[in-house]
This record gives structure tokens, sequence and C-alpha cells, in this order.
């Protein structure tokens, strides 16, 4: 069972929070770093491959699934927050 | 997780391998097919084993594009003839959003009789990226996932690896099968390392707008579909519900080569056919480079005057399709093509050889505690395994068995293929759980007569027979798949010949598998 909630953790979870920090990463090139919108939002997508092998490989490494839980929730929410803030700012 | 980080890479190695495998397998099998997708195109079609004409006039694309016109598309993709694809291939989507696909003759425009196939690049091909699995893009989700799962195998295998250099030089073949599969394993997986990583990459990074929109989500918002435009200076303009007649297609290559200075098109794309807002996207062919994208421009179909022509200079974008284009190999050389093929097809040995181990390794013991996990997986195993290898020869030999316009109980031609496809896979799996571990062997026969039979049917329904398709350089494609055929027919029959006398001369394994 406790594999089942691992490998789900590690592929969806690991997904959502991929996701999420590649959209800040985005918008941080953009509204901070001054990098055209296009290129930011390709190099944000090519590197979440990367996030999300690093992820995957740590979700099965990492003994405690409590830890990868709070971990992947917590850099999610501030990739979240972040999006939000920056949205908010630049339009 | 396990005690160590070497154990918990060594349990992910081994259970996302023997889950996924046997999906791997189809996809690296699938996409080194489609390393000479034009090749087995000519195979299985035999009116387009055509020669270039000396002079090709862009003209010559336009019955094709009056076939489009007639059918009232919406839109129409020409391709270009070229060395490997002799015809001129149009693409379209009727106005009920069926998909068309017809083939011309490039020296006189004329179109060719139907083959009734999907052949290479409309069954195989996709089969590598989509599993043709159409539901809510479900293919393009799976094959993704599996992509990720063989870099995080990668990434695994290294890290269990203990003696990464020894194993270049260790292949015990005499020894136990066991240690023998785990040599040929290691040996494909540490030569053919960084074909593999590069090869999952950037399968992955040619659909990174699919995979991962959220970053281009978040940085525009509603407007999306700006992306496209910003990224690749994509052009677009609707119908101005005028009709007009389109400029000679030599003007509008002409007009594209004035600003790539040398180059020929690799394909037409034109959008509005027949209206006067008609607009004609050209691609300069990848030929001499990497990137298989190199340089699109847009010239207005009515004029004849120039639209849109920026080359790609952002940096992200570039490196983008760099990427792909090393997975789409697109460029014209010949040795590569091949070096390709033979690290897909050691790719597939890397993958078949992993699941054998996981199998022979768990056998005796399964079969001690009346387990019957080891059994069921290798019967997926080699149903997976030698099952899609006869599968897609009888794809083969359907082809050249079937009469052109043939149907049987209402099912066209083309589909009568895919059908055998899917029912001979099957069959190998009822076959495989049947006959438990000698199905190994009556499978490698089967193989070995299949790829014979193709290449006797080849000769005997259209006449090229070897001789004749050696000696003439038009031909050389079918020369190509014939002699390949021919080898896996002597290479399936050694292996089938070797395992019967393993079998024979162990005779706990026999007994084994006989039970």
């Amino acid at each position: 069972m406790k594999i089942f909630a691992r490998t789900a953790l590690a592929i969806v979870g690991g997904y959502l929070g991929t996701s999420a920090i590649i959209a800040a990463l985005s918008m941080i090139a953009v509204a901070m770093v001054g990098m055209e919108r296009s290129e930011a939002a390709t190099l944000g997508s090519m590197l979440g491959f990367v996030i999300y092998l690093g992820v995957m490989i740590w979700s099965f490494a990492e003994p405690a699934l409590i830890r990868i839980t709070l971990w992947l929730g917590a850099v999610t929410a501030l990739s979240l927050t972040l999006v939000l803030l920056l949205g908010r700012f630049t339009s | 997780m396990e005690p160590t980080f070497r154990a918990s890479m060594n349990w992910l190695h081994t259970w996302s391998g023997v889950v996924l495998g046997s999906l791997l397998f189809a996809i690296f099998w699938m996409g080194t097919l489609s390393v000479f997708d034009k090749e087995i195109d000519r195979w299985m079609m035999p009116a387009s084993r055509l020669a270039l004409p000396e002079q090709f006039s862009y003209e010559t694309m336009r019955p094709a594009y009056k076939a489009a016109l007639a059918a009232k598309a919406p839109a129409v993709l020409m391709l270009v003839p070229n060395e490997r694809n002799p015809v001129i291939t149009a693409l379209w989507r009727n106005a009920d959003g069926s998909f068309a696909q017809r083939l011309f003759d490039p020296s006189t425009g004329t179109e060719l009789p139907d083959q009734g196939t999907f052949a290479a690049s409309r069954f195989i091909y996709p089969f590598h990226y989509t599993l043709n699995l159409k539901v809510f893009g479900l293919g393009y989700w799976i094959v993704g996932l599996c992509g990720m799962m063989m870099m995080v195998l990668c990434v695994s295998g290294v890290v269990i690896h203990r003696k990464i250099f020894a194993d270049f030089f260790t292949f015990r073949p005499e020894r136990k099968i066991r240690r023998a599969t785990l040599d040929l394993h290691n040996v494909a997986g540490v030569l053919g390392l960084p074909f593999h990583v590069v090869i999952s990459v950037s399968g992955l990074v040619i659909l990174f707008s699919l995979y991962f929109p959220s970053s281009i989500w978040a940085v525009y918002r509603q407007d999306a579909r700006l992306f496209g435009r910003e990224a690749y200076g994509s052009y677009v303009r609707p119908p101005a519900r005028q009709a007009a007649d389109l400029v000679s297609f030599d003007a509008i290559v002409a007009k594209a080569r004035s600003v790539w200075g040398r180059g020929e098109p690799n394909y037409l794309y034109v959008f509005n056919p027949g209206d006067a807002a008609a607009c004609v996207q050209v691609n300069r062919a990848s030929e001499d480079v990497v990137s298989n994208i190199s340089h699109v421009v847009y010239v207005d179909g009515v004029t004849g005057e120039m639209l849109s022509a920026n080359k790609p200079e952002k940096p992200a974008a570039v490196t983008q399709r760099f990427i792909a284009g090393l997975h789409f190999i697109q460029f014209r050389h010949w040795t590569l093509r091949w070096l390709y093929f033979g690290l897909g097809l050691a790719g597939c040995v890397l993958i078949a050889t992993g699941l054998l181990f996981w199998v022979e390794s768990r056998r005796e013991r399964h079969r001690k505690l009346g387990r019957s996990g080891a059994r069921v997986v290798a019967a997926v195993t080699v149903a997976s395994v030698t099952g899609i290898l006869i599968a897609t020869l009888a794809f083969m030999v359907t082809n050249r068995v079937l009469p052109l316009g043939g149907s049987a109980f209402g099912i066209e031609r083309p589909a009568i293929e895919i059908v055998v496809f899917h029912l001979v896979w099957l069959l190998a799996l009822l076959h495989a759980f049947v006959s438990g571990g000698r199905a190994w062997v009556g499978q490698c026969w089967t193989i070995s007569v299949l790829a014979l039979a193709a290449v006797l049917l080849n000769a005997l329904t259209t006449g090229d027979h070897l001789i004749r398709t050696l000696a003439d350089r038009q031909l050389w494609p079918v020369a190509g798949i014939d002699i390949t055929l021919l080898m896996a027919t002597v290479i399936a029959a050694c292996v089938a010949l070797r395992l019967a006398r393993s079998a024979l001369a162990d005779p706990r394994a026999s007994q084994e598998t006989g039970a």
C-alpha cells in the first residue's frame, strides 16, 4: 500500500510540483531577468524534464514518505504564490 | 525505502523495469523501425518505387494541390519528393474532418493508385509515439511517462552498477544463460548509455509544450496561442472568402530561396487554398543541419510576395529544435542513420534482456513457492519481445498477400493489415502462456519463417527480387529492407537452434519449461 502511495506521489505529485516550479521560474525569468517571454516559456518547459527526473529519483530514495509530501507541498505552494504575485505585479 | 541509496535505486530499477519494460520495448522497436520509415513505405507501396526526375519543377505539385482544392480542404500539406521519399505526398483534412493522404508521380504529377496501406509513416511511426491510442491523447501521455521512466532507469542503472568499466569487456555467452543475459544487459546498457539518455530526452523535448505547458500558461495567461507566433514566428491569417488562383509553385519556392541563399524546401503548406488570402508556409529541408525545422518562410499565395521570414535566432527555441532534430534524424547521413538503427536495436536488446533476467532469476524460486508471478511475466515478456516482431512481420506479409482494393467483412485494406497485426500479437501472447519456456524457440522459428516469406512474397508480387533491386540505384531502399529481413531470418534461426540445444543439454531446464 505504501508503495502505491509513494509511486503516486512520485508520478502525480512530482508532475504537479514540477509544473508549479517551472511556471514560477519562467515568470521570474520574464519579470526579473528580462528574458523574452517565448524564450522563458520554452526554457521552463525543457527544464521541467530535468526537475521531474530529479523529483522522481528523490521520491524513491527518501525513506520518510511524510518528508516527501511536506517538501513537495511546500515548494508547490511557494511556486504558486510567486506565480500569483508576479502575475498581479506585471499585469 | 531501502536502507541505502543504492538499494533503493536497485529496487526502483527492478520494478519500474518489470512494469514498463514491455511498453518500452514496443516503443523502442517501433522507433527503431521508424529510422527507415520511408524505406518501409517503398517496400509496402510498390507503386511508389519511383525515380526522381533529373530536373524537378515545383509546378508538378499542381495536380496534388487541385485534388485538395476539390475536397474543399481548409489547408493542404504537400511534401516535396526527395531521395528517400520520391513521391509528391499531399495530406489534408476533408470537410467532414476525415484525414486524406494521396501520392503523386514526381515526374508527371499524376496521381498514383491507392496503395491501401498505412505502411510505416501512418502505422509504425505514429505507434512509436502514441501507441495509436487516440482517446483523449492518452497514447502521448503513456509514451511520455515511459520516456521519463527510461531516464529513471538509466540513472538508477548507473547507480547500481559497480564496475562500469569492466563491463565494457565482459560477455560470457558460454556460461549459464542467466549470467549471459545479465552480461548482455550490461554491455548494451553501458555501451549504449549516451544514446539511450539522448534518445529519451530528445523524444520528450519534441513535445515540450504538450508535456509541460504550465510555463507557457504562466507567462502568456489567456493568450497562450501567441506562444507559437512569438517562439517560431508562425504566421496566420483568416480567409478573405474571395476566390483566387495560386501563383506558380516555382515562383513561391524561388521567393523562399531568395531568403535562404541555398537549399530546397521539404514541404509546401498551403493555408486557405483557392482563397484570395492564401498563404504558403515553406520550410527549408534540413538535409545539411540537425534541427528539423531549419528556416520557415511565409509567401503570399496570390501575389507571390514575402509575408514573413524570420530566421530563428532565439537561443532556447533554437536549442529545442536542435534536440528535437537529434530525434527526428531528417539530415542526410546514411552512416549515422544506420548507427541510429543499430543503437535502437541495442536499446531493444537492453530492455529484453532486463526483462529476461528478472524472469530467469525468479523462475526456480517462484516454482518452489507455487507463485505464478514469474510465469505471467515470462509469458508477457515473450509476447512483447518476439511477439511484436512476429506481429510486425505478419503486417508486412499481409501487405504483400492482399490484393489492391481488397476488403473483407466490410473492413478496408489498410484496416485489415492493422487487424492482422493486433490479432497475431494476441496469438503470440496466448502461445506464450500455453507453451511456457519453450515459447522462445517456437516464436524464433516463426520470425525466421515470416521474414523469409516476406522477402519471397515481395519478389513474387512485385518482381523486384534482390538481383534486380541491387542493380538499380532507385530500388536500393527495397533491397535494404529485403537484406535486413534475410539477416533477421538467419539470426532468428540461429537463436532458435541455440535455445533448443541448451534446453536439451540442461534436462532440468527442459523439465521445468515442459511443466
